[in-house]
This record gives C-alpha cells, structure tokens and sequence, in this order.
C-alpha cells in the first residue's frame, strides 16, 4: 500500500524528564532544554518515511505532574503507540513507569497489551555523570514487561531521538497492517489524516470501548 | 463619565521603579499604610499618572469611536446569528455592517454616552477614578463602602497600571488575613521541610516564565521569590501541595506585588478562600466540571463549533485546560495576562466561562475554518488576543 498513513502517538512520564524537549527535537531538529511545563496537553505533527511510505504523526505530549494524569486519559484514546519516557539521572521517574504504562492500558483501550507497541526511553544521557537508573535495569524492567524496546536519549544533544521515535511508527504500522486484515482502510482521504477510522483498535466484540472519542465518518466496520 | 483607556493599560507596562524603591522601603508592619504613606509624599508620581491618564483621553476618545463601532457590529452579528451554520455568512456578517456603521458614527459621535448607557448593564455607574483608589489604598475609605456592581465595573474598565499590585492585594484582604496570621507564618511556611514539594517546585522555576530574571535565582539561598511563594503555598495546603499550573498565577502576583508575602497571601485567597485550589486536586475535579459546562453550553448554542472540534479529534481537555489552570497566563503575554488575572480576582469562574464563550461567539467562522494544530494554537492564545485586541473587554463579558 503506498495510501498516506496517519499514525497517533503519546508521550507518557514523570513531569521534567523531557517529554516536550524530545519531541521539540524530533519535530524542529533543535532543543531549548528549557520548555514550559506541559499545561494538559500539546501535540506536534510530522511526516517521515517509513519502510517506503509516508506517514503522519500526530504526537501528544501531556503533562507530567501525577495529578493531572485523568486529564491525559482524553488524549489516550486512540493512540496508535506510546512511549513511557524516564530520566535517567532520577530514578523515581524510573519507577514511576508502570504506573504511567497502567494508566495508559486502563484508559486508551489498546486492545491486546501483549502486543501493544510501547517504547520506553531513557532520557538525559547528557548526564550520564548523574545516572542513577542503569541500562541493565532498565532493559530488564522493559523485559519483564512484554518485551518492549528500549532506547538511550539525549534530547538535548539528539542522540538516538529519531531513531526511538522511529521505532514507534515502525511498530505501531506492523500492529496497524495486522489488526487490518478485517477492518476498513486506515483514514479517510483529503483531510489531511486527521480524521481516521480506529482499525489499530482491536475489534474485540461491538461493544468493546475501542476509538472512543473518535468521531466515525462513513460507518464502521462492525 | 469618562472611560478609563483599557487598551493603553493592557499594552503599555509601565517601567515600576518609583513604586518598587517605595514598597521595598515599607517591608514591614502594614505594608499597605506605610506604602501609601510614603506614596503620599511623592506627589511627583502621583501627578505623573494624572498627566498620563490626561494624554490618554485622546486616545480614549478615538478609542470610544471604535469601541462604538465594535458594539454595533456585535449587534449586527447577534442579529444574524440564526445562520450562523453557513460558513460563508458568518464569515461576512463581521465585516458587511462594519461600512455602513462607520460612516453613520461619523456623524453620530456625540451619542456615544447615550450609546454607551444603552449598551452597558452597568449604566448608572462611574469607575473608581485615581484619588478614590488611593484613597482606599491609603485606608481612607472603605472598600465595603464601595457596592460590589461598581467595583467590578471599575475592575473591568481597567486600573492604574501602577497600582495593580496594591489594588489586588485591597481586593484579596491581604491586609486583614496577615494581621490574622502574624508575621511569622509565612517565613515558617517556606521553611517547612518536604523535599518531594520541594524538588517538583525546584524543577519548574526556571521554566515558568523564562524571560524573568527575578525566577531564576538560587532557591537554596532563599532568594528566589517564586519558589518561596510556592513553597509556602504547597505547605499551607498540603493536600493539593505544589500543582502546575498555580506556578503561572504565583508568577503574575509577584510581577505586580513588590512583596512576597503579600503575593502569597493573594495566592491563599484565591485558591483557598475562593475555592479555586479543587481544580488542582487529585484527577483535577473542578477542572473537570468546568470543561463540562463548557461542553454544554457549545453543545446548545454552537453545536456546529464543538462537532468541527470533534471530527478534529480535538477534545475539550486539550483545547481549554491551559485557561483554566492558568487563568489564560500561560499563553498570554504579561500585560494582557495580568488583565485577565484581576478581572478573574474579582469575578471568578463565571467570569472564564462567559468570556470563552463570548470569544467563540464572535469567533465561529475562525474556529470552523482552522483544523489540526492551527485550531489547537488559536483555540488557546490567538482567539484571547484578537478578540481582546478588537473589543473593549466589557463588551467580551457580556455573554
């Protein structure tokens, strides 16, 4: 298929691990390391190439602070991937990540967790010398919890960004192309994806909460 | 009757140093008097904001033309109001009656306080001018003298720049609530120990306003005023502790209120007395309820706007959480965002609903013609600045 893809994606963690300056250096290729806090939630927008198609991403960053995190459950719905971002220099934010990975399945409905397309990244590998989380945890923590890729950042000097990112749209793609085999095409043409049909939701039963918050525009496929 | 000039307050802040070297040199007892004290030697100040308020009734008067001029188009547009689900007329009921009515204005200009009269609820009353607020400040008169109508009025119709940090604290009882509480409170509320507060407030400092230099110095040494309000505060309130979001409004109290006790006694009054501190609890319940009103409302007056929201995946959360835990500071430049502030001091919730939706009213066929993240980015700033840019802002409270 060579159709424009649309692909939404959320960024989850502790408030100050750098959810807004990764994304700020994956979308403009420069990074401040001084953004405002996230207030609720902002999304950014890129087009890249993957496996020799072009897809839209629409990525939402959300706020850090535990308190808001059901306001981000608006912003949940739908996401095609999510990335659980930790500091390295901190581990609580470490620890923190199976409560954001908790609250992200209890409200987005991502369908078959197992096969869900997670990501976690380590950020702030710029300051190593203050590192408090290592890898070896962290990939065992990623192990444990379904096999989910791991990823080394600095978002303030670019290392490895894309390729983090990258792996989401590649993963959350090949989820899309199999849950697809029963469901309708992707998005809806013209608008720029904006507008799309929930196939990388599971298709459990007509009931099921998938796509909730999606406005559906030429019927379903149930 | 003479309209204060709104516009110039919210456009031009004043450089503040005669007030700042005042209010450093009363640091104790009741600030206030002492402040006005002192405020009452320096003539030279006093008369200063007189020239300027002088200057400014030109302005005010070619202002009053335009204001007239804004208020018959919102007539106009309410008159059409009943197609407002095409695009296409919505988009021309701004600008159709807008020739017509400036060349009648040229002729009618002197029917402008008639005009005014008819078109404001508030008719009979005058704004608070500068001796009465100086009188007030100085504890000469009493505020509760004042009925609420006029001074909400007088709030909406704009204050002295200068006095803005002192007439906010007159609003909130800092005066009284400090007496209440002794001197001592507040120095032992920033001392409490909590290093959880103190690292979530610590991480935000820097960050919240960056362009503010007083934000940026060592919280260690006990210098950095910000972080010392907002300690105080997550101490005094430990069930909601530290929020973002109340970072942005500790951040325009302190810009205006030379003293930061002072600030974070505003602060108390207004997350604590006014109950606003529920929209930082735990799940953000008020935020919630708030949001929801503001769904009903789109949902029975402008159905079409909230369902373009929706085919844009753009949810209510995402477009309005930002005003409301931040009381619009958060995308707003200083002078305009301190504008809001002091309306929203006095009037409240109501005060963000109304004027959101007035805002939407005028600004549907926008809003139906942006998508993606252009609607997003208008949604949150550029609709506040237009709409304030061409109304007067009594005429966007009126909804």
């Amino acid at each position: 298929m060579s159709k424009k893809q649309f692909l939404k994606m959320v960024i989850l963690g502790d408030s100050g691990v750098g959810k807004t300056t990764l994304l700020q250096q994956y979308v403009t290729q420069k990074a401040t390391g001084n953004s405002k806090p996230t207030i609720g939630a902002d999304f950014q927008k890129k087009e890249v190439m993957v496996d020799n198609q072009q897809v839209n991403l629409q990525i939402w960053d959300t706020a850090g602070q535990e308190k808001f995190q059901s306001l981000g459950y608006a912003f949940y719905r739908g996401a095609d991937s999510c990335a659980l971002v930790f500091d390295i220099t901190n581990h609580k934010s470490f620890e923190n990540l199976a409560m954001w990975k908790k609250g992200f399945i209890e409200n987005a409905s991502p369908g078959d967790v197992n096969t869900y397309p997670f990501v976690v990244i380590g950020n702030k590998l710029d300051k190593e010398v203050n590192r408090q989380v290592t890898s070896q945890e962290a990939r065992q923590w990623c192990k444990d919890n379904g096999d989910i890729p791991y990823y080394e950042t600095s978002a303030l000097e670019n290392i490895s960004v894309d390729s983090a990112f990258l792996e989401m749209a590649k993963t959350a793609l090949k989820r899309g192309t199999q849950n697809a085999l029963f469901s309708l095409p992707e998005s809806i043409g013209g608008a720029g994806g904006a507008i799309k049909l929930n196939n990388f939701e599971d298709r459990g039963g007509a009931g099921a909460k998938g796509g909730a918050g999606k406005k559906k525009k030429n019927g379903t496929c149930c | 009757m003479r309209p204060k000039e709104t516009k110039g307050a919210v456009e031009s802040p004043q450089p503040q140093k005669p007030i700042k070297r005042i209010l450093l040199r009363s640091r104790q007892g009741s600030q206030i008097d002492e402040f006005l004290k002192s405020f009452e030697q320096t003539e030279k100040l006093r008369d200063k904001i007189k020239q300027q308020e002088t200057a400014s009734e030109y302005v005010s008067q070619t202002s009053e033309r335009k204001s007239m001029r804004r208020r018959f188009n919102l007539f106009a547009s309410a008159s059409k109001m009943d197609q407002s689900s095409e695009r296409d007329d919505v988009s021309q009921q701004s600008r159709k009656p807008t020739i017509d009515i400036r060349q009648q204005l040229a002729k009618k200009i002197t029917y402008s306080s008639e005009l005014d009269k008819l078109l404001l609820s508030s008719s009979s009353l005058t704004a608070i001018n500068l001796d009465e607020w100086l009188a007030l400040l100085r504890g000469e008169k009493l505020l509760s003298l004042i009925s609420p109508e006029r001074l909400r009025y007088s709030i909406i119709r704009g204050i002295p720049t200068k006095l803005r940090g002192p007439i906010w604290c007159l609003i909130s009882n800092v005066a009284e609530e400090k007496a209440k509480h002794g001197k001592k409170v507040y120095r032992n509320l920033v001392e409490i120990q909590d290093s959880e507060e103190e690292y979530k407030i610590s991480k935000d400092l820097k960050r919240t306003i960056p362009e503010q230099r007083l934000f940026q110095e060592d919280y260690k040494l006990g210098k950095n005023r910000l972080y010392n309000v907002l300690k105080a505060y997550a101490s005094f309130d430990n069930e909601i502790g530290y929020a973002q979001g109340v970072n942005y409004l500790a951040a325009i109290l302190l810009i205006h209120i030379q003293s930061e006790e002072d600030a974070f006694w505003c602060l108390v009054y207004l997350l604590h007395k006014k109950n606003w501190r529920m929209v930082y609890d735990n799940n953000t319940p008020k935020l919630m309820n708030l949001l929801s009103v503001v769904r009903g409302k789109l949902l029975s007056h402008f159905p079409h706007v909230l369902s373009h929201l929706e085919d844009q995946d753009l949810s209510l959360e995402a477009a309005f959480s930002p005003m409301f835990l931040t009381i619009s500071i958060y995308h707003m430049p200083l002078d305009l965002a301190a504008r809001i502030f002091e309306v929203f001091l006095i009037e409240g919730e109501t005060f963000l609903i109304r004027f959101l939706m007035k805002m939407i009213e005028l600004k549907q066929s926008k809003i139906l013609s942006l998508t993606e993240h252009e609607l997003l980015e208008y949604l949150r700033q550029g609709i506040v600045i237009e709409c304030i840019g061409e109304q007067t802002f009594e005429s966007l409270l009126d909804y």
